[in-house]
């Protein structure tokens, strides 16, 4: 089954290479990666944000192809979703996993100055509880600090600068910020209060410059 | 494309689902590094990962299975199923298997298998 690169396989040409599958054709699964291995990492590409590493996306887009090899009855071509729709689902699942899997690790490595107990029910919360918020989170520091930030800085005061770059440092516990705003002999509860006045404040800032940016890029 | 195909290949020589498993096992037997795998096979290196990236042949059809890859690829059809069949025999040596202890208690003589009697 020779194409052009980038060239997909036909609805028949789908059709028959999944009953290739199903029927145990030895040459099915390197026909069937190679008619949509570069596809699949290209599609995740353009639909997943650009910090997710190439291996993340290259890995993801291989399990969805391993996933049909070992079991293609798990597509049934019967139904109205083409073969190439339902392995597109399919790595994004995957690269939902593989990007689980890495926060996990990451989650290991998070120093506890970035856990605080929540003020209701003294619950123990991590930085994040949604595996790919930590990627965005990051690209996001990137692009306030590198392009954002100038704007962000006017008008701030010293000590609401300091609590900016605690912010960009992905700290969330009262404490830090307390110290900076000189707050610490306060009632907990007075500190928080004030703590995420300032937060807010901040998040209005780097809304509206986020939303500036988007606009002029 | 062939970069993502071949860290693919790379990846499931590790899968025994897959030709990638035995072939990886019968070049480290030989001592072959991929090119001389590749020549060995009669094939070029582009070709050797797309062979890899099969699926292992069936005990039960594996005359036609390898005649199909063989053929399909334009490799050595007898250096491919020697290629196989020693790889697959060194991967279910491996103490990690879990094949292995089928073929450790095959090995054994049939009393040595039997639990010992409270007599």
């Amino acid at each position: 089954m020779p194409r052009a690169p980038h060239e997909l396989p036909t609805p028949e040409e789908e059709r028959d290479l999944h009953r290739r599958l199903v029927e145990r054709d030895p040459v099915a699964p390197s026909d069937l990666a190679d008619a949509y291995l570069q596809h699949l990492v290209d599609w995740l590409r353009r639909k997943n944000l650009r910090s997710i590493p190439d291996d993340f996306i290259t890995e993801a887009a291989g399990d969805a192809l391993v996933s049909l090899m070992k079991r293609p009855e798990s597509y049934r071509g019967d139904t109205e979703l083409s073969l190439v729709a339902y392995l597109q689902m399919s790595a994004s699942a995957d690269l939902k996993n593989v990007l689980a899997k890495q926060q996990r690790w990451t989650a290991r490595n998070i120093s506890l100055a970035a856990v605080e107990v929540a003020p209701d029910g003294g619950k123990v919360l991590s930085v994040t509880d949604d595996p790919a918020d930590q990627l965005v989170l990051e690209e996001d520091v990137e692009l306030i600090r590198n392009e954002i930030m100038p704007a962000l800085r006017d008008g701030l005061t010293a000590e609401e600068l300091r609590c900016l770059d605690l912010l960009l440092e992905c700290e969330r516990s009262t404490e830090p910020y307390a110290d900076v705003l000189g707050i610490g002999h306060l009632e907990i509860d007075e500190q928080r209060r004030l703590v995420k006045q300032v937060k807010d404040k901040l998040q209005r800032r780097i809304t509206r410059g986020r939303s500036r940016h988007g606009e002029s890029s | 494309m062939a970069n993502h195909l071949e860290a693919l290949a790379r990846r499931l020589e590790s899968d025994p689902f897959f030709v990638a498993c035995a072939l990886r096992r019968y070049a480290d037997s030989e001592g072959l590094d991929e090119p001389r795998l590749a020549q060995a096979l009669g094939c070029t290196g582009e070709t050797l990962t797309r062979l890899r990236l099969c699926r292992i042949p069936d005990p039960t059809r594996f005359k036609d299975d390898v005649h199909q890859i063989a053929a399909r690829f334009e490799v050595n059809r007898d250096a491919f199923a020697q290629a196989i069949r020693r790889g697959e025999v060194i991967l279910k040596m491996r103490p990690d298997t879990p094949t292995d202890h089928g073929l450790l208690l095959a090995a054994r003589d049939e009393d040595e298998t039997k639990p010992e009697s409270d007599s």
